[in-house]
């Protein structure tokens, strides 16, 4: 991958599309070998970029997914302790001969610095992961390595790219994020949610596109609990563009589809005034 | 990269320091690493290296964004370098640059922090906390400590009482007799206090119970590490870090401007409105143990109030509300406001004084027994004091 350009091209290719803040932070983040922490509102495409970026270099992605409570056993390694057991009282208890790979099963982080063409790694939702494993991921994101009391140190074959996000749910500690690159993804304006519309869902008209953003953006202005994010407006686009190869009229198969698109009934009852007329 | 060049990087970075953002030299060095991999073509490029190694909190975006302004105009040259004592002078000259240019360059988001500085003046606003007080206090953080129910984490530790098998430990102990396993080593879901979130109402109406409200809250802060505070009156504003002062009148002083300086209507349902709005705070409440200190006294119309505390109800574990007028006999909930969020309560109490705190404190452990949502069928407004029941 030589120049931005290139990136954007091959993301393109992935269905992915970047403004220039987030194809400079991918450049980096592949020039510097450094992780990459992505923040934004909930449904801005964070994950969908691990995604298309693990297609873009050619790499498997490994995907680790946060929530509270996730441990090194979950997340890192787990010996295959039946195994071992019946290796041990088959006689076979020299210790080294019974923590050998065989006996291993590799977790997310393992797989990715034992990948043999490297990988791409995503660690999703790291705010919802308590701050003993932020900890622990420390070693991992500066060094690319892992310690296993048993085994000693074992590091990446390949450097792995590593990308986490963040929904913001709470404040991340400063020793992780200092080890990464920053950035905030915002949502698209108007013209780029058309153009990542018409990528994302197949069929779809540029006029349909334009009028859906239209209509989502008019949603997003208004006070709702939950507005809706990109990856909602996509869903929406994609369930009313079913409805419609059903036979129903346009506008009508974008009201019938709400529920993709708004996951709160107030929501749904404030935004009944809207017209849904096709352009 | 050419000398001169260095050395104009190089200001943007402490000039970025100096208005408070956190640059470890680790970071300075991918900026340039960056900016020597990247082919510049125009000055966006250099803007989205640095946005993307200097920054590393969404907050900070618009101060680089406001820096990198003035740093392309060539406006922070313009200091005397040789000026340029240490950072806190820098600071100061900086921030000086930015008030003629940029008004709007209002850096603090009102987390409490930035009042501090009234421990300079050396003024006291509130006098200080009396001895007895002070008891009442640390009485209080021993009771948030016993008082917030326990939940269970999901990261199991080692235990002897424990319920699950730990396969590794055990099987490591067997190791040692080839392979028979003669002990069983179990874990256990090691129990933490229940979030927290007591968000209080500083409208006009309350001054007199501000202070308080204030030292309550600081106390039980200290008792309980996972509470978070608030306060209301025309606008909603996280005040946790001003409270982890050791010293409860530091905490008092800090939050003086804000208790003191606001009269007028309360708009709880517009607070409550933003606090439910932001999916950040939103998380502070959900599954917690949240108390309102407010009278309910809505100057809006009570819609608002309405489906906003309905809202917060769903979201907390547990909902009180807790209104200094509920200390005298007669009180009722007869208000609009009162009325309309009643159904919607787990309990409504009274928070006249400290004691009556303490004690509706004391009792949010004997809530979680009973079913959510029942303030309209208690039949006690307010509480023995716990001082006086216990020994």
């Amino acid at each position: 991958m030589t120049s931005i350009a290139d990136l954007a091209d091959g993301l393109a290719a992935e269905r992915y599309v970047a403004d220039r803040g987030l194809l400079t932070a991918i450049r980096l983040a592949l020039k510097l070998g450094r992780p990459l922490l992505l923040e934004g509102e909930p449904g801005v495409g964070k994950t969908d970029l691990a995604r298309a970026l693990a297609g873009v270099v050619g790499r498997e992605l490994i995907r680790l997914q946060c929530y509270e409570g996730l441990d090194s056993v979950h997340a890192l390694y787990e010996w295959n302790y039946p195994k071992q057991l019946l290796a041990a009282r088959a006689g076979d208890s020299v210790p080294s001969h019974i923590y050998g790979d065989e006996f291993l099963l590799e977790r997310p982080l393992l797989q990715t610095l034992r990948s043999e063409d490297g990988a791409v790694l995503l660690i999703d939702e790291i705010d919802r992961s308590d701050e003993p494993f932020e900890a622990f991921l420390l070693e991992f994101l500066s060094e690319f390595q892992v310690t296993i009391p048993e085994r000693g140190t074992i590091e990446a074959t390949v450097t792995p790219i590593v990308v986490l996000t963040s929904n913001r749910t709470r404040e991340l500690h400063d020793a992780l994020k200092r080890r990464c690159l920053y950035h905030w993804i915002d949502l698209p304006g108007a013209e780029r949610e058309r153009e990542i519309l018409q990528l994302q869902v197949p069929g779809i008209g540029k006029d349909a596109a334009a009028h859906v953003v239209a209509a989502v953006r008019n949603i997003r202005d208004r006070k709702l609990i939950k507005p809706p994010g990109l990856a909602e407006s996509i869903e929406w686009a994609r369930g009313a563009m079913v409805l419609e190869s059903d036979g129903e009229a346009w506008p009508a198969a974008l009201r019938r589809s709400l529920g993709l698109l708004l996951k709160e009934r107030e929501d749904i009852l404030s935004i009944e005034d809207l017209t849904l007329d096709a352009v | 990269m050419g000398e001169q060049a260095e050395a104009h990087l190089h200001l943007l970075i402490r000039s970025l320091r100096a208005v408070g953002l956190s640059i470890p030299p680790q970071k300075a060095l991918d900026f340039l690493l960056g900016l020597t991999a990247t082919h510049l073509t125009d000055v966006d490029d250099i803007y989205w290296v640095g946005r993307v190694t200097l920054v590393s909190n969404a907050e900070d975006i618009h101060r680089f964004d406001e820096v990198f302004r003035l740093w392309c105009s060539d406006t922070i040259t313009l200091i005397d370098e040789s000026a340029i004592v240490d950072e806190e002078s820098e600071a100061t000259t900086l921030m000086a640059g930015f008030k003629d240019d940029s008004p709007e360059l209002a850096f603090d988001d009102g987390t409490g922090k930035d009042a501090s500085g009234h421990e300079l003046l050396g003024r006291r606003l509130f006098g200080r906390t009396p001895r007895s007080v002070r008891k009442q206090c640390s009485a209080i953080s021993d009771a948030a400590r016993v008082a917030v129910p326990q939940i269970r984490i999901r990261r199991l530790r080692r235990s002897h009482r424990g319920h699950e098998l730990d396969l590794r430990r055990t099987l490591a102990t067997a190791l040692g007799s080839d392979g028979e396993i003669i002990d069983l080593c179990f874990r256990t879901a090691p129990k933490r206090p229940r979030r927290m979130l007591i968000l209080i109402d500083v409208s006009g109406s309350l001054k007199a119970n501000s202070a308080d409200y204030i030292r309550f809250a600081h106390a039980v802060v200290r008792g309980t590490d996972r509470c978070e505070v608030f306060t209301f009156g025309t606008r909603l504003t996280q005040v946790t870090p001003a409270l982890r002062n050791d010293d409860v009148d530091d905490s008092l002083e800090a939050l003086a401007d804000l208790v003191l300086d606001f009269d007028g209507g309360t708009k709880i349902g517009q607070a409550l409105d933003t606090l439910l709005s932001s999916s950040r705070w939103r998380t502070l409440a959900s599954g917690a143990e949240v108390i309102v200190l407010s009278d309910g006294l809505e100057t809006g119309s009570p819609d608002l109030i309405r489906s906003t505390v309905e809202r917060l109800s769903r979201v907390a574990h547990r909902l009180i509300w807790l209104t200094p007028l509920a200390s005298s006999e007669e009180f009722a909930p007869a208000t609009r406001a009162m009325v309309a969020i009643e159904p919607f309560l787990d309990r409504i109490g009274s928070s006249g004084s400290l004691a009556e705190l303490h004690a509706e404190l004391v009792n949010v452990a004997h809530l979680e027994h009973r079913p959510r949502r029942r303030a309209s069928a208690q039949t006690s407004y307010r509480l023995p004091d716990p001082e006086a029941v216990t020994p």
